[in-house]
């Protein structure tokens, strides 16, 4: 490999401690899932119950570890871009290899598959029949399997990165000009994604007040696509101020004042706590509107605090860009 | 109210030290009541406390407390239980003798979500109550017998239990402090507490403090 | 959710087995010590080497013949002056001159009178110098370096220089330089262009390489394009080549130690792991008494968290500054040798302060969860004890 930089090194470091802490946890949960039965009185069933806080243990490390993790990795990409000829910011980076946008995808769904275990294991805690052991690890299983191909992924392309290959940068990769998937997304009019973005805030804002689990869910979901997609078209260029500047992660950097970390976190809270009402839904069969307050007032400041880049450039320059 | 149905304990299940704790006993006690648990030492006396603590589960059988059935919780559920419902007094004491007096009293109110302040006031008072207070700052291990045990009786009681558990309380006691024990019985009776005494010191025998007496050999309710 | 009690606890816990947990962080600062006096040392070197290759030429053309460096035709500069684009070239004499009795290494540079030199400070210093002088009576300026190797050597008023035929060349010292990057001039022997081809037996129209400025920076990679196109024999490197490959030889050095490290930190966590899982039966007691009076599991587990976290953070705490202090102020002895390499020329001088917030999250990621991870299991086995057992 030849892009063995210290950072490189610490992420695959840790990485390795994952997926050795999370074999464990997932051998331990094909035992529970099929051995399992609360009435048991047997030996048995209590060295079950045991283990099941070890893979709890296990899981909260790990999830506690990847949110900082992740920010980190943003960091690192970024300074990889120094060396990786092409590349002026993440962007450049993450196309280097064809492995690098799905690990992003997948490293940020992993971190809300994990969110949701603990909002599920929290549940299951809460009363002494412990009703959603099984599904809770099975859920797991599950969420093993991503995790082991988002290590996978990021080892393939820290491996796959070839310094002397030249890479395209945010610009080239997301302007209308070239023939890729992004760019054909890049030649959509504006008008109707914004209508689109505000109409799905709104959305959200009526399906709070009425309250409707699985709707306000999938609300959010949307709102998520939504809003990643109209940052990349149309917001982004009012924060760079240039109609040709889209990329996502130029607005992480010291320039623009970090304001990629506040937006993203609001976005990524907003709509974490909003899809997780849907787990209060199934599993309690009650509603908890503590969740609802959380996602309706980050959803709230990721739109105002978007909003604000075009209106304060409208105000300044009396035109749009 | 406290009932056993058919409880029986086997330690060692299936192994070549397997022993037979507890056979097939029954019994109930009544809220308020102050039970004698009388029967020589390896009877089965402190497998009962225990029980009745959640401490352990029983082999067959089971342990029904408030209407709770205890036997079947799992771990962090029997422990809450113990914390807010039991007071229990070991027969070692059971303190953490590099600890100081307040913090051996406090350590069961530490997980619970209560303030520094409520905590502190909750083992002033119990404190008072055992006069042990002039010796808060002092490492256990240089209190004598007595202090100790004015510190566990403390310890079990700062939670307010309604429920104490004694487990042999005077063996390691003087004649004097024996007789301060049962009038340490007598107090918390008045307030209503279901007491539960195991012991084979006949101090206890025949004392009209106990309302009924269970006796017990080698497992077996007689 | 966070606890202070538990939290206090923990510390009065760590406290009372005082000898265990002291070990244990001794043997973690000292590991987060010596890696981050590598991480800060190269992170310095690699700021301080950076800005001097700003400093350095836009375009460096040099010839290659076998694979080898050869001298190249100064004719050549007037054409690569034609490119558009360019603003000046200018052919540099230079090169290394190896003295054997001491087993050092000069560089020697020669200075033209009047054309630009590509430094501005070798052209401050070519107008201190006058030439005809230089030239009657051949004489050089010399680095401090330079100055105490020669000084050693009993040549304090002249060296004689070994041409390439056997004869000498005599050379005057004129004087001592000291130059603003001491790492750099130290061990440099300025002189007049001629002399210094005789000293390596250069023709008049040879020089060692050709230096190009270019005036707009975008402009670099296409101007190198050409002039590689224009002579296929010779190897034209940009400056951003020089900041790639500088950046990957630190990268490297860094990187070998961090391969080092990882596998002392795998030692480090079986030592851990093997310390706190061997719990005495009086520990185990308290256990058992915490959890008779009430303690769930997770209680327990959170405890030993907290104590888990406040080692390894004390412990990366006092790593961490300890290590800067040893790196910026006593400029670390011994380890930066590593970097910069153990030529006796070297000069003594400060390493710049660097604080990088991303290196101090290096040095955190690869250490603090480390620790924490081997006590995750240890922690477990302790708080799934059987109380009932422990306190009979």
């Amino acid at each position: 490999m030849s892009l063995l930089t210290p950072e490189v090194l610490a992420i695959l470091l840790i990485d390795f401690i994952f997926l050795i802490f999370s074999l464990i946890a997932f051998f331990l949960s094909v035992k529970i899932v099929l051995k399992w039965d609360i009435n048991a009185t047997t030996p048995l069933q209590y060295s079950l119950e045991k283990q099941s806080y070890l893979i709890a243990t296990i899981i909260k490390y790990i999830l506690f570890l990847k949110i900082p993790l992740f920010i980190f990795f943003i960091f690192t990409m970024d300074k990889l871009s120094n060396v990786i000829p092409g590349a002026m910011c993440a962007a450049g980076v993450v196309n280097a290899t064809s492995y690098g946008f799905p690990l992003l995808i997948l490293k940020i769904i992993n971190l809300y598959l994990f969110g949701f275990w603990l909002i599920l294991h929290k549940f299951d805690m809460q009363s002494p029949d412990y009703p959603f052991t099984k599904t809770k690890f099975l859920f797991f299983i599950f969420i093993f399997f991503s995790l082991s191909a988002e290590i996978v992924l990021e080892f393939l392309m820290f491996e796959g990165i070839d310094p002397a290959k030249i890479v395209s940068c945010c610009g080239t990769l997301f302007s209308a000009a070239k023939t890729s998937g992004i760019s054909s997304l890049m030649s959509l009019p504006h008008a109707p994604v914004i209508v689109l973005f505000y109409l799905s805030f709104l959305s959200i804002a009526v399906l709070y007040k009425i309250k409707n689990d699985i709707l306000f869910a999938i609300a959010n979901l949307w709102f998520l696509i939504i809003s990643i997609f109209s940052l990349i078209l149309f917001f982004s260029t009012y924060i760079y101020q240039l109609p040709t500047h889209h990329c996502p992660f130029c607005l992480l950097q010291k320039d623009y004042y970090y304001i990629g970390y506040f937006l993203y976190f609001f976005l990524f809270s907003g709509t974490f706590w909003g899809t997780a009402v849907m787990f209060s839904h199934f599993f309690l069969k009650k509603r908890i509107s503590l969740w609802y307050n959380f996602s309706l007032i980050f959803d709230t400041l990721y739109v105002i605090t978007i909003s604000l880049y075009p209106i304060v450039f409208y105000i300044k320059n009396g035109v749009w860009l | 109210m406290i009932e056993f149905k058919g409880v029986t304990k086997i330690f060692n299940q299936k192994t070549a030290n397997e022993t037979v704790a507890l056979k097939d006993i029954s019994f109930s006690v009544k809220n308020g009541e102050c039970v004698l648990l009388k029967g020589p030492s390896g009877s089965g006396k402190s497998t009962i406390l225990s029980l009745i603590a959640a401490l352990s589960k029983p082999t067959f059988g089971e342990v029904i407390v408030d209407n709770e059935r205890v036997s079947k919780l799992p771990d962090n559920f029997a422990a809450l239980f113990r914390r807010e419902h039991i007071g229990f007094i070991f027969q070692k004491f059971n303190l953490i003798p590099t600890l100081t007096v307040s913090e051996n009293i406090a350590i069961p109110l530490l997980p619970s979500n209560l303030s520094k302040k409520e905590i502190e006031e909750r083992v002033k008072k119990v404190m008072r109550e055992f006069s042990i207070e002039h010796k808060e700052k002092m490492e256990v291990k240089n209190l004598s017998g007595g202090e100790q045990q004015r510190v566990a009786i403390a310890r079990a009681l700062v939670n307010d239990p309604d429920i104490v558990l004694a487990d042999e309380p005077t063996a390691n006691l003087d004649e004097k402090l024996s007789e301060n024990f049962l009038e340490f019985l007598k107090k918390i009776k008045k307030e209503g507490k279901t007491i539960i005494v195991s012991t084979h010191d006949p101090i206890f025998f025949e004392n009209p403090l106990f309302d009924k007496t269970l006796e017990i050999l080698r497992g077996k309710l007689l | 959710m966070f606890n202070v009690l538990l939290f206090e606890y923990s510390i009065n816990s760590l406290k009372r087995r005082g000898v265990k947990n002291l070990f244990v962080l001794i043997i973690f600062s000292l590991l987060i010590f010596i890696l981050s006096s590598i991480f800060f040392i190269s992170a310095s070197l690699r700021e301080e080497l950076i800005s001097t290759v700003d400093a350095l030429p836009d375009i460096i053309v040099s010839k290659i013949k076998a694979g080898r460096q050869y001298d190249i035709e100064t004719d050549r500069s007037e054409e690569i002056l034609q490119i558009p684009g360019v603003e000046d070239t200018i052919p540099r004499v230079w090169g290394y001159y190896y003295y054997q009795k001491a087993g050092v290494n000069f560089s020697v540079v020669g200075l033209k009178e009047f054309e630009n030199n590509y430094k501005k400070e070798f052209d401050k210093i070519a107008q201190d110098i006058d030439f005809t002088e230089l030239r009657e009576k051949p004489s050089m300026i010399v680095g401090a370096g330079v100055k105490r190797v020669l000084t050693a050597n009993y040549y304090k008023e002249y060296f004689n220089f070994v041409k390439p035929n056997g004869d000498f060349q005599r050379v005057y010292i004129k004087g001592v330089f000291k130059g603003e990057n001491e790492f750099e001039t130290n061990d440099i022997i300025f002189l007049d262009e001629e002399i210094a081809r005789k000293i390596f037996g250069m023709e008049e129209d040879k020089a060692t390489d050709i230096v190009v400025k270019v005036a707009n920076p975008a402009e670099v990679q296409t101007i190198a394009k050409k002039i590689r196109l224009l002579y296929p024999d010779t190897r034209v490197i940009t400056k951003n080549d020089l900041k790639v490959s500088y950046q990957n030889i630190f990268d490297y050095k860094s990187g070998i130690f961090l391969a080092l490290f990882v596998v002392a930190i795998f030692t480090f966590f079986m030592i851990v792991y093997d310390k706190i899982s061997g719990l005495t039966s009086e520990e185990k007691k308290e256990i058992g008494i915490l959890k008779a009076i009430g303690w769930r599991i997770e209680d327990i587990l959170k405890e030993k968290f907290y104590e888990a976290f406040i080692i390894s953070i004390t412990a990366f705490l006092i790593g961490v500054t300890l290590s800067l202090a040893f790196v910026y102020i006593f400029d670390a002895p011994l380890i930066r040798d590593i970097f910069t390499g153990y030529s006796v020329l070297k000069p003594p001088f400060k390493i710049p302060f660097v604080f990088d917030f991303q290196t101090v999250a290096l040095i955190f990621f690869t250490t603090v969860p480390v620790y924490i991870a081997a006590c995750i299991i240890p922690s477990w086995k302790t708080a799934t004890l059987e109380a009932d057992e422990v306190i009979r």
